[in-house]
């Protein structure tokens, strides 16, 4: 919560591979949940 | 019929039947979306737990659903209790991605849109700005600035005493020299203008996560922005110690360079954006 004498601004500090890689993770839970909710109401 | 026999079914209907497999396909597009705007925005305001809680309940409510041979249809009550739920527990922060609008900055200028600010202009700005702050933090003035794009709402501005003055270091220092009608609120900037002075703004919610030593008045500091994307700076009475506030957190002892750094990113956030 409070950061003593530090820079606030959030600075990159995140390569862009690791972002991409956890879009991509996101991405496929999202689709796994998706596909289970559309199974199940179709059955 | 039992899970096997449905499931067969389920298959040969989307082989065979074409509109079916669109609408199925239709279907698991628009939840995957939804369900992906979801976990970002868990992920992003550290909530990930809830998505794995989640998870792990709509696999089991499948398995539920699939054994009992529940209907179907009743599934959807699952997710929309959990969207339900995230906008009663995450209000704050929706209400933040709902207020949040454009800034108008330089970028905008360049493209011509009329306003009439330079690179000069926007210098003397922070410089007048860091000024009135340090002076403030010497003689131990309690001050509270909010620096906004223009997304302020018109009930916390009017709640002060609207100025739309030129930034001065005069002007800043005189509002809140103590016992001045006006040194009792915040004072809320929107670019090189003092839009409004002595306003009233919101307490921040978190009560566990503010220090006690923490006042009211930086407790209004932390809650403006934990409402709204914007910048707060403010100055203690007790000890003159410059904070400056985004986002709910607060970072203490800010120097002359983290205000102008803070500063200079308000002014030309949107310039660098453009640029890249």
């Amino acid at each position: 919560m409070i950061e003593e004498n530090k820079n606030i601004i959030p600075e990159e500090n995140e390569s862009k591979a690791i972002k991409f890689w956890k879009r991509v993770g996101y991405g496929a839970l999202a689709l796994f949940l998706a596909l289970i909710t559309v199974t199940v109401v179709c059955l | 019929m039992n899970f096997a026999e449905k499931f067969k079914t389920l298959m040969n209907n989307l082989s065979a039947n074409a509109d079916f497999l669109v609408a199925f396909i239709a279907g698991v597009v628009l939840f995957t979306v939804l369900y992906y705007i979801l976990i970002k925005f868990l992920f992003d305001n550290n909530s990930g737990w809830l998505v794995a809680g989640f998870t792990l309940l709509a696999i089991s409510a499948a398995f539920v659903f699939a054994v009992l041979r529940i209907d179907g249809a009743l599934f959807l009550i699952l997710p929309a209790v959990f969207f339900v739920c995230i906008t009663v527990l995450f209000s704050v922060e929706l209400k933040r991605i709902v207020w949040a609008r454009r800034n108008l900055k330089l970028a905008d200028v360049k493209k011509g849109d009329g306003r009439s600010y330079d690179e000069e202009k926007v210098d003397n700005c922070i410089s007048e700005i860091i000024k009135a702050l340090q002076n403030m933090s010497k003689s131990d003035t309690g001050a509270i600035i909010v620096l906004s794009t223009d997304n302020v709402p018109s009930q916390i501005i009017d709640s002060g005493v609207k100025l739309d003055s030129d930034i001065s270091s005069e002007l800043i220092e005189s509002v809140f020299f103590p016992k001045t009608p006006l040194h009792d609120g915040a004072m809320i900037i929107n670019d090189t203008r003092i839009v409004a002075a002595g306003c009233f703004l919101p307490l921040s919610q978190n009560m566990d996560n503010i220090p006690k030593d923490l006042g009211t008045r930086h407790r209004a500091g932390i809650g403006i922005t934990e409402t709204i994307d914007v910048v707060s700076l403010i100055v203690s009475e007790e000890t003159g110690i410059i904070s400056i506030v985004k986002g709910g957190k607060i970072t203490r002892y800010a120097d002359s360079g983290m205000l102008r750094k803070t500063l200079t990113r308000y002014y030309w956030k949107e310039l660098e954006s453009a640029r890249k």
